[in-house]
């Protein structure tokens, strides 16, 4: 089954080191959509909906800086309504997700392959380096190289 | 309804980046009691239901997804009619029977059907 978005990322972004960067490669995505969340204030979700604290999402954007590796595709990003940010990587036929506890500094993992329902789960601590390398090569081996 | 009633999802702006609707838009939330309200396609088409999501019940949406009354029922999802006073084509897609901890995977596999299929309807000022 083929299962893309209907409007895919940009592939390409401005000039950089006489060349063009993937756009899902830049820095300046995760940064970009984490401002939007910013924005957010409790009640955002039709008067439900916790806002994520900024600090919290400033955490994320410079974790994503310093741990996430430059090949791999970025993730979409969403608020959850208990005030967390949900991290989204559509790789059919995987579907992968971390929910991120900005506050906790911990994230829940979570892989599916819908057309054959394999399952990866895993609880991980996002405060240093060991499962963010963990998540990396998660992502990696199920496709997640930018093109 | 039948098994091949479309049911109309409505999603929230938040719950979409680039095009993408995140697979939280398609598992209810804790206020709803894990029933995932839909519109029942066979009594409304797309549109409607999304002026009416806007207007009516003056909640946000940037667009409508459409599932299949089968689809759900096959992933242990089962929709019904659910009519409200306001909204006599107002139906949910019962999760209760799923365990939380199951709910993300399914909410995945309804995700990626509405996507193959794509939007069946999105304002003019969204994209």
């Amino acid at each position: 089954m083929n299962v893309e978005p209907i409007l895919k990322p940009r592939q390409t972004g401005p000039p950089f080191d006489g060349g063009v960067v993937p756009l899902h490669v830049l820095r300046l995505d995760i940064r970009a959509r984490i401002e939007e969340l910013k924005r957010l204030r409790d009640g955002w979700l039709d008067g439900k909906g916790l806002a994520v604290p900024p600090a919290a999402l400033d955490w994320i954007t410079t974790t994503f800086e310093e741990r996430y590796p430059y090949d791999l595709r970025l993730p979409y990003l969403f608020p959850t309504p208990a005030g967390r940010v949900l991290a989204e990587w559509s790789l059919t036929p995987w579907s992968l997700s971390l929910e991120i506890d900005p506050v906790a500094i911990n994230g829940s993992w979570h892989a599916l392959n819908v057309d054959t329902d394999e399952e990866v789960e895993k609880e991980l601590d996002l405060s240093g380096a060991r499962d963010w390398a963990w998540l990396a090569e998660q992502v990696r081996s199920m496709g997640g190289v930018a093109e | 309804m039948t098994n091949a009633t479309l049911l109309l999802r409505q999603i929230h702006p938040n719950f979409i980046q680039d095009g993408f609707a995140s697979s939280v838009a398609f598992r209810p939330n804790e206020a709803d009691n894990g029933l995932m309200s839909v519109y029942d396609g066979d009594q409304i088409t797309s549109e409607a239901s999304w002026v009416h999501y806007t207007t009516v019940f003056k909640k946000r949406s940037d667009g409508v997804v459409t599932l299949v009354f089968e689809e759900c029922a096959a992933e242990g999802l089962p929709p019904r009619p659910d009519p409200l006073p306001e909204c006599p084509e107002h139906a949910v897609v019962d999760f209760k029977g799923v365990e939380e901890k199951h709910r993300r995977s399914k909410s995945k596999k309804l995700q990626a059907k509405a996507l193959a299929r794509g939007w069946t309807y999105q304002p003019p000022h969204s994209g």
